[in-house]
C-alpha cells in the first residue's frame, strides 16, 4: 500500500512537472489573484504585459489596428488591454474547474479564429506575463507552473 | 632818428629774430634743466613707493579679513544637502499605492513602478524615464552594499557586518523597467573564527520604487531575502533589511553604504 502511494505522489510529481496539474493551476490561480489586482494597478499591469509583447513582436501590432494599437495608452486600446485580462482572468480562475475552463477556452478560440495569428505571438504573450508577473509579485511565484497553465490556456485558444 | 621806412622794418624784423632766438635757447635751456633735475625723479620715486605701500596695507587688511572669513563654518557639500531632502521628502505624505511611485519631476504625480523606464514616457513631464531615474549605477555588477546588521528576529546574533553583493544584471530589452539581478548575502556569525554565512539570492531591481529585492534561488532552501531601498538621495546609500522570504518579515536591519 505504502508502494503504491509513494509511486502515484511520484506520478504525480512527475505530472505536475509537465503541465498543468491541479496543484500547479490551483498555485497560479492564487499567484494571478495576487498580480491581477484592481483599479489603476491593474491598468498598469495591462499595459505593461502589452508593452512587452509588442516589443518583442512589433508586427503583431497590425492585428490590433481596430483597437489602436499603434499607441497602448489609447483610451480604446486600454479597454481591449482589459478586455483581455479579463478573459484570462476567467481562464485562470477556472483552472480548477476543466469542463467551466473547457467553455471558456472554445469561447475565446471562435473569438480568434479567422485571425490568422502565429504562434510566435502567443509565445511572445506567454513571455510578457511571466515577466510582468515576476516583477509584480516580486517574490512567490512558481515560473514553472505559470509557464505551463498559461500553454495550457493559449493552446486551448489557439485549437491545437 | 628817423631812418627810411625800409630800415625801420629791417630794424624790427632784426629785433623778432633776436626775441625768437632767445626764447628758443630759453626753451632749451629749460628743457636741459629739466632732463637733468634729481629731485623730480626722487619725487616720483616717493610718489611711487607710497602707492606700493598702500596696496600692502589694502592686501593685509584683505587678508585679516579672509582669515576671518575662513574661520566661519564651511559650505554644506551638495551630497549632505541631497541626502536631507531625501529624509524630508521621505517624511512627507505619499499618496502613491503600493505599486506606484511618485514621478521625479517638479509635480507630484503616482505612476505605476512596472511603467518606470519602459522607454515610454508615462509621467506628465516625462521624468519617469529621466537618465537619473533610469540610472543603472546601483545595479553595477560588482557593487557591494555593507553596513552593521542588528538582528531582532530570527538569529540570536550580535550586531555585526553584512554585506549584500550583486554578481549578476541582466535587463530584457523587451521588459525595461526591471533588472534581473543575482546576489549575495554574507553576515558574520562568528566574531571570533570569523566563520562567515553566504546565501545565493536572485531578483530585481525596481526603477519606481529605488528598490532592490533579492529572495532565495529557485530549488534553494528558502533561507533570508533582502531588501534595499535606495531612498537616501544618492546610489551609494540604501536602508536595508534582511528578511524572512515569504512574509517579509524583518530579521535584521542595516544602513548600507557602497565600498
Amino acid at each position: 500500500m505504502k508502494i503504491v502511494l509513494v509511486l502515484l505522489a511520484l506520478v504525480a510529481a512527475a505530472m505536475a512537472d509537465h503541465h498543468c496539474g491541479t496543484l500547479a493551476g490551483l498555485k497560479v490561480k492564487s499567484e494571478w489573484g495576487r498580480a491581477y489586482g484592481s483599479g489603476h494597478d491593474r491598468e498598469a499591469f495591462a499595459q505593461a504585459i502589452w508593452r512587452a509583447t509588442f516589443a518583442q513582436a512589433p508586427e503583431s501590432r497590425d492585428l490590433f489596428k481596430r483597437v489602436h494599437g499603434e499607441d497602448t495608452s489609447h483610451p480604446e486600446f486600454i479597454a481591449h488591454a482589459e478586455r483581455v485580462l479579463g478573459g484570462l482572468d476567467i481562464a485562470i480562475n477556472t483552472l480548477d474547474q476543466p469542463e467551466t475552463l473547457k467553455e471558456e477556452l472554445d469561447h475565446l478560440q471562435h473569438q480568434h479564429e479567422g485571425r490568422k495569428i502565429p504562434d510566435n505571438y502567443f509565445d511572445a504573450f506567454k513571455t510578457s506575463i511571466l515577466h510582468v508577473v515576476a516583477a509584480k509579485l516580486g517574490r512567490c511565484w512558481d515560473r514553472e507552473a505559470w509557464d505551463h497553465c498559461i500553454e495550457h490556456i493559449e493552446k486551448g485558444i489557439q485549437g491545437h | 632818428i628817423w631812418l627810411p621806412p625800409a630800415a625801420v622794418q629791417q630794424v624790427s624784423l632784426k629785433a623778432t629774430i633776436i626775441v625768437i632766438m632767445w626764447c628758443i635757447l630759453l626753451l632749451a635751456g629749460l628743457a636741459a634743466a629739466a632732463a637733468s633735475d634729481p629731485y623730480k625723479e626722487k619725487r616720483f620715486e616717493y610718489i611711487v613707493k607710497n602707492q606700493k605701500l598702500h596696496l600692502g596695507y589694502l592686501e593685509k587688511k584683505l587678508h585679516a579679513i579672509e582669515e576671518e572669513f575662513n574661520e566661519l563654518s564651511a559650505d554644506v557639500d551638495r551630497k549632505t544637502i541631497r541626502h536631507l531632502k531625501a529624509r524630508i521628502s521621505n517624511l512627507e505624505e505619499n499618496h502613491c499605492t503600493d505599486d506606484q511611485s511618485e514621478c521625479p519631476g517638479d509635480v507630484p504625480e503616482c505612476v505605476d513602478d512596472l511603467l518606470f523606464c519602459d522607454g515610454e514616457k508615462d509621467c506628465r513631464d516625462g521624468s519617469d524615464e529621466d537618465d537619473d531615474t533610469c540610472s543603472l549605477n546601483i545595479t553595477h555588477v560588482g557593487s557591494s552594499y555593507t553596513g552593521l546588521a542588528t538582528w531582532t528576529s530570527c538569529e540570536d546574533l550580535p550586531p555585526d557586518h553584512a554585506v549584500v553583493t550583486i554578481t549578476a544584471a541582466h535587463r530584457r530589452d523587451y521588459f525595461p523597467s526591471r533588472v534581473w539581478l543575482r546576489g549575495t548575502l554574507s553576515y558574520e556569525i562568528d566574531e571570533k573564527d570569523h566563520v562567515i554565512h553566504t546565501i545565493q539570492l536572485r531578483g530585481y531591481y525596481n526603477f519606481g520604487k529605488r528598490e532592490i529585492a533579492l529572495g532565495p534561488l529557485p530549488g534553494q532552501k528558502p533561507g533570508y531575502g533582502v531588501i534595499c531601498d535606495f531612498n537616501l538621495g544618492d546610489d551609494d546609500h540604501a536602508d536595508c533589511k534582511i528578511v524572512v522570504p515569504s512574509s517579509l518579515f524583518v530579521c535584521a536591519h542595516f544602513n548600507a553604504a557602497r565600498y
